[in-house]
């Protein structure tokens, strides 16, 4: 009796380390985050009221936090375009080496070991300091000041800070992805006279289908929850132009006291995030070797 | 059935293991500090220039030696208002820190009663009371030591005034001629931050536009507008012709990056905020530098931006022992002498009885604030909320050319879309 009970509860006893955690970091900080957006919280009062949907209402209202949203939008889509083809040119390039390869691999990922303020702090010198001198050299006007000084190309400058340090990680799930391609199926390929686009395309690329599922949720996660770069970089400016919804959400909370408005926010963020994973997993579930 | 046994048993130690392993680290502290007496407290420090954070250092250096049972850690931290404000939402308060008492958001926190009251303390006595009243809260009582005054000014450099025959201008035309004068001679005039243009949106606004602040208050609580207002338009005139003397990647740099080429010598003045002095001094403690009110039309009508700068309060809800230290430690730091150390360390002119600023160059933007036409910062009247994005909209109008007109227009926009109700 006793050996029976203990053979069911087990396995059930190894997840439950892992369930008390999660449930009192990730999911209680969930609900009371969704309870805190229903009220007038500012944050610092011991006392508040519930006000039902009228955050929301206001969030609706809101021309800063609809751009806030399309700057976010903007922000994933060229972090994500950035992050997937470069790293799969970068993994295709590392897993062709023939020498070397494990010390090039190792220098290309020392960007994902530094911290985001710091790379941030780094570029934001780069292009205050050394843009700005090259700008006038060639004569390029848009160069003259840096490129984080003029709403068009600041969030274009973040992304590309920000895509310097991402690459790093999928590069190596895709390099783990193509050295799972068995290479008698290349062989053969080969001998049946495949050019090299169609044995990417044939053999490679199904093969790799379930890492690009995985460095796609990556990077879209993180290219909507984006928060590091463009606060150290711009603070969200000029103009607002780099104001992802992670600042405008940070700023409100903890600058503008309306905490609950943030929470609101944070909400949205989630079920936005939630929507897009559900979506993409959907389409990529199909086909693929897995 | 063996094997079963053996992972049940794993299983149940690794949750065991998880759920004690704070509490046993809590068991041991507590165990080490029942040994001792030393009482450990943190210091969360706003001010993060590093002459201000220097002179901190100093300051409990010898205090630590008076009083070898206090151990104060200073932490000072990027983003220093809001990781403060999210400190209070947690209910993770510092036990000693540093805060605006003037602002808005600081009487906030004092209403809901985190803040200790220190009216009654006999160090309130030896602060300058023009600037104690100024930090009253609602009910009238002290709830911060205020330590040192700021101001916002134009620092200028002396060896250029000098070497160009150029005296310290006392109206806005004087000052304009003073900056075509040094564009003539190929020197930057002014060194405008404008990636941080916030203090300098403040500064000229209360230079330019006297009452100003109030037809912003009007605006939020729905009783005006500042549009089509002739003051605004002459502030809004003049603020864009600044930047027509300005070092041309303004809109890249930062205050920090300012202080660091005036400190070079690479432009005759900035706008700057006290807490600069003391990063200049550090970049380059040879250069000869005074400070003037940004000059409005006429004397008479010149406003210099000054306040009450980060001032220590304790809070209401640490532990009785941490209470009495950080007390202790605002007895000493109110001591005239320790007060002018820090001062002379940081550059920050104190507000402490029996202290005095070692800077004669300086000396007279201090004998105007005393006797001039002062304005507080605008926080201490207007949400910070709306501050902070009307920073948003002065950058906008710079940087997209737009016309004074339509800028004013954006202000009230911006107002009344910010506006707590």
């Amino acid at each position: 009796m006793i050996g029976k009970f203990l053979e069911r509860s087990t396995y059930f006893l190894f997840t439950v380390p892992a369930i008390i955690l999660y449930t009192l970091f990730f999911a209680y900080a969930v609900i009371v985050g969704i309870q805190y957006s229903f009220t007038d919280w500012n944050g610092i009062s011991s006392s508040y009221n519930y006000v039902g949907f009228s955050n929301y209402v206001e969030l609706w209202n809101n021309p800063n936090f609809r751009d806030s949203l399309l700057v976010t939008g903007k922000y994933a889509v060229m972090l994500v375009a950035g992050v997937m083809s470069l790293s799969l040119i970068l993994a295709l390039s590392l897993n062709s080496l023939k020498k070397l390869q494990t010390f090039t691999k190792s220098i290309y990922f020392v960007p994902a070991i530094i911290s985001a303020v710091t790379i941030s702090l780094i570029w934001d010198q780069i292009f205050v300091r050394v843009i700005p001198p090259i700008g006038q050299a060639l004569n390029i006007m848009e160069l003259f000041q840096s490129p984080l000084a003029h709403p068009k190309y600041a969030l274009f400058a973040v992304v590309i800070v920000n895509i310097w340090q991402a690459v790093a990680l999928p590069t190596l799930i895709f390099i783990a992805g193509l050295q799972s391609v068995p290479s008698e199926l290349y062989e053969a390929g080969r001998i049946d006279g495949a050019s090299t686009f169609n044995r990417f395309r044939y053999i490679t690329f199904p093969f790799l289908i379930p890492t690009i599922t995985v460095n796609m949720v990556l990077a879209i996660k993180s290219g909507i929850t984006s928060f590091d770069y463009a606060y150290t970089l711009t603070g969200g400016g000029p103009i607002k132009s780099t104001n992802v919804i992670g600042i405008m959400i940070y700023n409100d909370a903890f600058q503008n006291l309306k905490f609950a408005m943030a929470n609101a926010e944070s909400v949205i963020l989630f079920i936005v995030i939630a929507v897009l994973s559900f979506i993409q997993i959907k389409l990529t579930r199909k086909g693929g070797v897995h | 059935m063996k094997r079963t046994a053996k992972l049940s048993v794993t299983a149940m130690l690794l949750m065991s293991i998880i759920l004690t392993a704070c509490g046993k680290e809590d068991a041991a502290e507590n165990g080490n500090a029942s040994k001792s007496d030393v009482v450990k407290i943190e210091f969360f420090q706003q001010q993060g220039e590093e002459a201000i954070q220097n002179a901190y250092h100093e300051i409990i250096a010898d205090f630590t030696k008076e009083n070898p049972n206090i151990v104060i850690n200073m932490n000072t931290v990027p983003d220093p208002v809001k990781v403060l404000t999210s400190r209070f939402a947690t209910n993770d308060i510092p036990p000693l820190f540093t805060d605006f008492p003037t602002q808005l958001q600081f009487k906030e926190k004092v209403k809901n009663g985190y803040i200790e009251n220190l009216s009654d303390q006999p160090f309130i006595k030896d602060v300058n009371e023009k600037y104690l009243d100024m930090t009253a809260a609602d009910d009238g009582g002290y709830y911060s030591l205020p330590y040192a005054r700021n101001y916002m000014a134009v620092y200028y450099n002396i060896d250029l005034f000098e070497q160009n025959n150029v005296n310290i201008p006392t109206t806005y035309a004087e000052f304009i001629e003073a900056c075509k004068l040094f564009q003539s001679k190929g020197i930057t005039p002014l060194y405008l931050p404008l990636k941080d243009v916030g203090h300098i949106f403040q500064a000229t606004n209360i230079a330019f536009a006297p009452g100003g602040v109030e037809e912003m208050v009007k605006v939020a609580n729905g009783e005006g507008q500042v549009e089509g207002n002739q003051v605004f338009l002459e502030f809004a005139k003049k603020l864009k012709e600044l930047t027509q003397y300005a070092n041309k990647d303004a809109f890249g740099v930062s205050a920090q990056m300012m202080q660091e080429a005036f400190a070079n010598g690479q432009a005759a003045m900035i706008i700057s905020g006290s807490y600069g002095r003391g990063n200049i001094k550090l970049a380059n403690p040879n250069l000869k530098f005074g400070a003037f009110p940004l000059p409005n039309d006429t004397v008479d009508t010149t406003t210099a931006l000054s306040g009450v700068n980060a001032s220590l309060s304790i809070s209401a809800k640490a532990k009785p022992e941490e209470k009495e230290a950080a007390l202790t430690f605002l007895k000493y730091i109110a001591r005239p002498e320790v007060a002018q150390k820090w001062s002379d360390l940081s550059g920050e002119p104190s507000i402490i009885k029996g202290t005095t600023y070692g800077d004669q160059y300086l000396q007279p933007i201090l004998d105007f604030i005393d006797n001039g036409r002062v304005h507080d910062w605008m926080s201490s009247t207007l949400q910070s909320a709306i501050v902070t994005e009307l920073y948003s909209t002065t950058q906008g109008y710079l940087i997209n050319n737009e016309t004074p007109e339509q800028y004013l227009k954006n202000i009230d926009e911006t107002i009344k879309l910010n506006a707590v109700k």
